[in-house]
């Protein structure tokens, strides 16, 4: 009877998965019959126009690209602050430094958007400016339009709001990860002689690989689909370039969000295939992740063994 | 504790905008002060009450003035259910299409596929369009002293395609003679998400100044010196933080926020402000462009003489069916056009209040004779 219950629930979560499958195909496909240029290579998004014109390559890079800068600033000061927390801190403060971590995760993301939109963005400036003056050699860092002197909803400013808000996500896993870690392996460590920083590096790190790869995932698909926080910061464009500090560029939940009240006919299936796009994407990326720690784990077998 | 502080901080902040944003694009519907005293406005006969319920939904923009017209319409017909939601003009279209609501707001008419569904959920009787209001779109600024401008369709035209970047340049100087200008660079702000505002500004570039090559639609595709933002609050906003900016808003954003607003050049030659009589006075001229029997889309007159008309204004409209069909109940047909016929006569006195334009009196007499006839 319960094992019964049991599979009922398991297949549930299957059947979900390909009717949100299969809803998407269904309600994307009217775009494609429209589409007159490729809806892969155009960097435009304007479907009710006569001709229709839409494309997902601009969004799915400015999702991309959001997503990978968002988790370059957020992973290293996640992964610290669970170290500190875990290994450095006293019992009480570290006790609250977890809770408070925990909390960023449940400020809602539409609170970070309007921070982000109102606060963030216009003291973000000197800081862009900065890097683009100093740094401006660095395509990355290019001001092609020699507005970074202004609040500049830029990629950047997005993604700063978004390492904001995966920062909790990661540190909240990685500080289990290595609680997990048995204390035998670290007063060995430490008993051998090891600084703390030694001891961490060699008894606490190794083992906890494939956790800190899940923690990044997971973090990797809370800022891939984040939409409205995006919405709200960046100033969209449907431009392809790895120019971070310029206004501009448009991630897919973001689009769908500003684009979907007023589509038409044959916008609103579109927004529906570029959410086709996303879904395969973040699909992609568990599984990509699903693999990296499956993989760890073995390796870690393997070396007990 | 600096992280306290932070978090109150944000908090606090979010609390504050939050409010704003509820209202999304205007006025606060709640805290609308009751314009001329409500009970003595309406004119409704309470023996004429209709018991039914109504689902209307779409437009943003129309939301506050359908939200007044409800809640003054149910204290004299307590009966009656009327539901208004703000999701968009496009999924307002969509659900009437759909079978789902009654009746959509629109700031356009729909387009040939969108007419069709509609025809099709009416039985295949024509949908209509009914205009319920209007409303026009300023152009604001932030530059320090400078408290007063002028722009041509042209002028306007270069600087939101980021052809003209300083505010000194001689084209905003031909407009302005007098005004001391500075060199600050020009930052655009555009609207990021697809809108009527959108539609209202680019359909008069479009129409008057040959300078203008992104077209006409809820959304355009901007150069990349531009920067776009969310919403009436996010283009304002980015104007706020930024010295040299430029944007467009709608007239009960601009109104309520107490935004410096343009004056903007008509088709007579005179600059005229953005002020609820300017934006009438052009809707007066609006060409009703019939697609079926009692239809009432119109075209905006851009080439039209009236000297005070405000060229950048629009109209928003009520899509129904012309004759519903059988599966509708007779009451429902009833309220419907009660309801309607109350919004665009006795309704338009809260307009000025709410930051709309009141309908024409050419307007209002099209629109009684179209609802009379709905079946």
């Amino acid at each position: 009877m319960f094992r019964g219950l049991t599979v009922l629930a398991g297949a549930f979560v299957l059947v979900v998965l390909v009717a949100i499958a299969a809803f998407l195909i269904v309600k994307a496909l009217p775009a494609f019959s429209h589409d007159t240029k490729s809806f892969w290579t155009t960097f435009e998004w304007l479907p009710d126009n006569t001709p229709s014109v839409f494309g997902v390559a601009a969004l799915a890079f400015g999702t991309a690209l959001s997503a990978v800068l968002a988790l370059v600033m957020a992973f290293p000061v996640a992964v610290a602050v669970a170290l500190f927390i875990t290994n450095y801190a006293p019992g009480r403060l570290a006790q609250w430094l977890g809770y408070i971590t925990d909390m960023l995760a449940a400020v809602p993301s539409v609170v970070f958007g309007l921070w982000g939109l109102y606060w963030l963005v216009p003291h973000l400036t000197p800081l862009q400016h900065w890097l683009a003056n100093n740094l401006g050699f660095i395509p990355l860092f290019a001001n092609s339009e020699s507005i970074t002197a202004n609040a500049t909803r830029s990629i950047f400013a997005a993604s700063v709001v978004l390492a904001i808000m995966v920062l909790p996500i990661i540190s909240a896993i990685a500080r289990e990860v290595f609680q997990q870690v048995d204390p035998g392996l670290k007063e060995a460590a430490l008993g051998l002689g090891s600084t703390r920083w030694e001891m961490i590096r060699t008894a606490v790190i190794p083992p906890s690989r494939g956790g800190l790869a899940g923690a990044t995932i997971l973090g990797l698909g809370r800022a891939l689909g984040e939409t409205i926080a995006v919405a709200l910061v960046l100033g969209s464009s449907y431009a392809v370039n790895f120019q971070v500090l310029v206004p501009g560029k448009n991630t897919i939940a973001a689009n769908i969000a500003t684009q979907f009240g007023e589509a038409g006919s044959i916008g609103r299936p579109a927004l529906i295939a570029s959410g086709l796009v996303l879904f395969a994407m973040t699909m992609a990326v568990t599984l990509f992740a699903r693999w990296i720690i499956y993989r760890a784990g073995a390796v870690e077998r393997s070396a007990v063994a | 504790m600096r992280i306290f502080r932070i978090a109150a901080a944000m908090l606090a902040a979010g609390g504050l905008v939050a409010v704003a944003a509820c209202s999304d694009d205007n006025t606060p519907t709640s805290s609308a002060t009751a314009g001329p005293s409500t009970s003595a406005g309406s004119q409704l006969n309470p023996s004429k009450c209709v018991s039914a319920s109504l689902t209307g939904a779409g437009s943003s923009f129309q939301d506050p003035i359908e939200q007044k017209w409800i809640s003054v319409y149910r204290q004299d017909c307590g009966g009656a259910q009327i539901n208004y939601t703000s999701v968009g003009s496009g999924a307002g279209i969509q659900q009437f299409g759909s079978g789902t609501i009654d009746f959509a707001g629109s700031d356009v008419t729909m387009d040939a596929a969108q007419q069709s569904t509609a025809n099709g959920r009416c039985g295949g009787n024509p949908a209509i369009h009914i205009p319920i209001s209007s409303g026009g779109v300023g152009v604001t600024w932030n530059l320090p002293g400078v408290t007063m401008l002028k722009f041509s369709p042209d002028t306007i035209a270069d600087i939101f395609q980021g052809k003209v970047t300083k505010w000194n340049d001689p084209e905003i100087a031909a407009d302005n003679p007098g005004v001391s200008l500075p060199s600050t660079a020009i930052t655009v702000f555009h609207r990021s998400d697809a809108s009527g505002t959108n539609s209202v500004f680019s359909t008069f570039l479009a129409a008057t100044s040959k300078k203008w090559t992104l077209g006409a639609g809820s959304s355009l595709n901007w150069p990349a010196n531009t920067q776009g933002a969310k919403g009436n609050q996010g283009v304002s906003a980015g104007v706020a933080q930024t010295v040299g900016g430029v944007t467009y808003t709608e007239q009960a954003f601009a109104i309520q926020h107490k935004l410096p607003l343009a004056q903007i050049k008509n088709a007579a030659g005179s600059f005229v402000e953005l002020t609820a009589d300017n934006v009438s006075k052009a809707i007066a001229e609006a060409v009703v462009t019939p697609a079926s029997e009692n239809d009432l889309s119109a075209k905006m007159n851009y080439t039209a003489s009236a000297p005070n008309a405000y060229p950048i204004s629009s109209l928003t409209y009520a899509i129904v069916c012309s004759k519903y069909p059988s599966s509708v109940p007779a009451d429902k047909v009833n309220l419907i056009k009660s309801y309607l016929t109350y919004g665009i006569t006795d309704g338009q006195q809260f307009a000025t209040d709410l930051g709309f334009s009141p309908l024409p009196s050419n307007l209002v007499t099209k629109g009684q004779a179209a609802i009379g006839a709905i079946s």
